[in-house]
C-alpha cells in the first residue's frame, strides 16, 4: 500500500512541471501607448525583440507588431514604460490543446491509413493500381495539411503576438510635429483628443 | 446724483452686453444630431454628441486669425493631420444650414491598437473658423456616416 502511494506521488511530482511545460494557450498582446517621441518606441520596440529572440512582423511610424518567445513576452509593459506610457491594455490567450490534440489523433490515424494503402499498393494487381495511387495521393495531402495546422498552432503556442500602437503624448514639446504647427487650436485636432474623456471638453 | 444714476445705469447696460459675450460671445450651435446621437445640452462654448456605441461629435469656434480663406485653414488642417500619420480617405464639400459652404475630410488613423475614422469640417467666416470634429473606430463611425453628413447640412450658429 505505501509502495502505490509513494508511486502516485511519485508520478504526480513528476508529472506536474511537464504539464505546466506543456503550454497549450496562444497568447495576443495589445497595447496603446503614448510616448514623447514615436521614434525612440519604435526603435526600442524593435530592439526588444531582437535582443530576446523575437522578431518584427510589422513596424510603422504609429504601430509595431512583434513576435516573441511565449516566456519572455511578460518583458513587454517595461519595454514600453521605458519610452512612454500604457494608455490600454489587452491580453488574449486561448487554449488550443483541443484542436491540436484533435490534430495529432488524426494524423496518426491518416498516417496508418497510408501505410496500409502502400501495402495494398505493393500486392494491388495492374487495374487496381490507379486507383490506389489516387488514395494515396489524396491522404498525402490531407497528411500534409494536418501538419501544416499543426506547425502553425505549435507556431502561435511558442510566439506570442504582441500589437502596440503608439500615440503622441497629449502635450507632448518634444514631438516632431508640434514645433512644425504655427496655430495652437489645430494641435487639438485629431482623434486622440476627441476619444480622449478630457480632450474633447 | 443724475451723473452716478446715469454712470450706474451704464455700468449695467455695459454688464449686461458682456456677460452674455463671456459665453463665447453668445455662440450658440444649431445642428440636428443624428440618430442615435445623445446632445450635451449644458455645453455653452461647443456643440458636443455622442453615440451609444462611442461615436463622437464636436463642433466649435475659433478666430480666423491670421485670417484666412477655407481653402487655406483646410491645407493647414490636412497638413497638421497628415504629419501625424492621418490618411485622408475621403473629401467632400458640404453646405451649412446658413448657406455656409464647407470642407469635409475623412482620415484614417491607427489608434489604441484599432482602425478609427476622423473627420473634419471647416466653415469659415471673416472672423470665425467653424469646426465639426467627428469620430470613432472604423467599423462604428461607417454605420453613423450617412447620419453625420446630413446632419452637417443642418449646421449653422446663432
Amino acid at each position: 500500500m505505501k509502495r502505490t502511494i509513494a508511486i502516485i506521488a511519485l508520478c504526480i511530482f513528476c508529472g506536474f512541471p511537464a504539464l505546466a511545460a506543456d503550454g497549450t494557450f496562444t497568447q495576443e498582446y495589445f497595447y496603446g501607448m503614448f510616448a514623447a517621441e514615436r521614434e525612440k518606441a519604435v526603435a526600442r520596440l524593435r530592439s526588444f525583440a531582437a535582443e530576446n529572440n523575437g522578431y518584427v512582423k510589422f513596424y510603422s511610424s504609429t504601430k509595431v507588431v512583434l513576435r516573441m518567445p511565449a516566456e519572455r513576452v511578460q518583458r513587454i509593459r517595461e519595454v514600453i514604460l521605458d519610452t512612454g506610457y500604457i494608455g490600454d491594455e489587452r491580453i488574449q490567450r486561448t487554449d488550443v490543446g483541443e484542436s491540436l490534440l484533435d490534430l495529432r489523433t488524426r494524423l496518426k490515424t491518416k498516417e496508418s491509413l497510408l501505410a496500409s494503402l502502400y501495402k495494398i499498393f505493393e500486392d494491388a494487381q495492374v487495374q487496381q493500381t490507379l486507383e490506389v495511387e489516387k488514395e494515396l495521393g489524396k491522404v498525402v495531402m490531407e497528411i500534409e495539411n494536418i501538419k501544416g495546422r499543426i506547425a502553425y498552432l505549435e507556431d502561435r503556442i511558442s510566439l506570442a503576438e504582441v500589437t502596440v500602437s503608439i500615440n503622441i503624448q497629449p502635450g507632448s514639446k518634444k514631438g516632431a510635429v508640434s514645433g512644425r504647427t504655427r496655430w495652437e487650436w489645430i494641435k487639438s485636432l485629431g482623434i486622440e483628443r476627441l476619444m480622449s474623456s478630457g480632450g474633447w471638453r | 446724483m443724475r451723473t452716478v444714476i446715469a454712470a450706474l445705469s451704464g455700468i449695467v447696460l455695459l454688464s449686461l452686453c458682456i456677460i452674455p459675450g463671456c459665453r463665447t460671445a453668445g455662440v450658440k450651435y444649431r445642428m440636428d444630431a443624428p440618430v442615435g446621437f445623445a446632445v450635451y445640452t449644458e455645453d455653452a462654448a461647443s456643440y458636443r454628441a455622442i453615440s451609444a456605441d462611442g461615436v463622437r461629435i464636436r463642433a466649435r469656434r475659433v478666430e480666423n486669425n491670421p485670417p484666412g480663406d477655407a481653402a487655406m485653414w483646410g491645407q493647414a488642417v490636412e497638413a497638421h493631420l497628415k504629419n501625424r500619420g492621418y490618411h485622408r480617405i475621403a473629401e467632400q464639400q458640404v453646405t451649412a444650414r446658413n448657406g455656409w459652404s464647407g470642407s469635409f475630410t475623412e482620415y484614417a488613423y491607427w489608434y489604441n491598437a484599432e482602425e478609427h475614422r476622423y473627420a473634419v469640417t471647416i466653415f469659415v467666416t471673416a472672423d470665425h473658423i467653424y469646426l465639426v470634429e467627428a469620430g470613432g473606430t472604423a467599423e462604428r463611425y461607417a454605420r453613423k456616416r450617412e447620419g453625420i453628413i446630413k446632419s452637417l447640412g443642418q449646421f449653422g450658429v446663432e
